[in-house]
């Protein structure tokens, strides 16, 4: 049987896994969740397993990659700031990579005569233009597209509840009180 | 990109555990350890950690749970109203594809 105290500090140990955000809002549960399950099972590997990859999927969805954040409201600035970290590594290496083709083509007199070289190196100078713009669009589209999905959804949300509504079917309000559906 | 849920998501994502910690807190108000139990007992599936805050998130993040105040570290939660219709419906659908599976096996098999 594991101490109480070996139990907590494994327990924070795990917690680290996760964001400061996810922290913040499940943290003091989540420990007294692990007291608890350590207490009774100490060495579960299917447990510690479980929690890697779902706080693995928590910091993702908090780098806005995939899921929803836990908080919303900054969820379309994650998902730029994101995108345009990405977009910046990547114009970086391409940018490095490039230059030092061209450097390489230009201080070597033999093969800056070659006519398939030069055909070749100017295809790479197009593909990386083209790669870098393709990802400036795409960076754009998520910080567009944040802004007018949150718009469509809350128009989807209002249209299928008053589509509910008009079936006869307990309305939103009746049903996030709880007056939908009454517990004996 | 966040979308923000519509009433067409249901019991979101992994509806199968979402059913579970549902029919749990459909008893009542239940912190994470009890549920985690309670769910066991009843259906001996038992939840990881990692799986079942993953669906506490999400539950509440659609509405079908709340996260009542607690003043120590056990933070219960209980079902709302969306919750109960939703859970409601969805042991409609698992009742029908109950009802349908067992008339089909009833035809074409025979268990001894």
């Amino acid at each position: 049987m594991m101490s109480v105290r070996g139990a907590s500090a494994r327990a924070r140990r795990l917690l680290k896994l996760y964001p400061p955000t996810w922290r913040e809002r499940y943290g003091d549960e989540f420990v007294d969740f692990m007291e608890q399950s350590i207490a009774s099972d100490p060495h579960n590997a299917k447990r510690t397993a479980n929690i890697i990859y779902k706080s693995g999927k928590v910091r993702l969805s908090e780098l806005g990659i995939v899921g929803p954040t836990l908080n919303e409201s900054r969820a379309s600035k994650v998902a730029l700031g994101t995108a345009t970290f990405l977009a910046s590594i990547f114009a970086v290496f391409a940018l490095f990579y490039w230059s030092s083709a061209m450097i390489s083509w230009n201080s070597n007199p033999e093969v800056a005569t070659g006519v398939a070289v030069s055909i070749w190196m100017g295809a790479v100078t197009v593909s990386t233009i083209l790669l870098s713009f393709t990802l400036l669009a795409f960076a754009s589209a998520i910080g567009i597209c944040s802004y007018s999905c949150r718009w469509y959804s809350s128009l989807w949300w209002r249209l299928s509840t008053r589509r509910i509504s008009t079936r006869g079917g307990p309305s939103r309000a009746a049903e996030s009180s709880g007056r939908g559906l009454a517990r004996s | 990109v966040a979308i923000v849920p519509t009433q067409s998501d249901g019991l979101g994502k992994n509806p199968g555990v979402s059913a579970l910690i549902l029919t749990s807190l459909a008893g009542g108000e239940k912190h994470g350890y009890a549920l985690v139990k309670d769910v066991a007992d009843f259906s001996a599936v038992e939840l990881q950690p990692g799986t079942l805050y993953e669906a506490l998130a999400r539950l509440e993040r659609l509405g079908l749970i709340e996260a009542l105040p607690s003043d120590d570290r056990r933070r219960p939660y209980r079902l709302t109203g969306a919750g109960a219709t939703a859970l409601s419906e969805h042991l409609a659908t698992q009742r029908r594809v109950v009802k349908v599976g067992q008339s089909r096996l009833s035809q074409g098999w025979s268990f001894s």
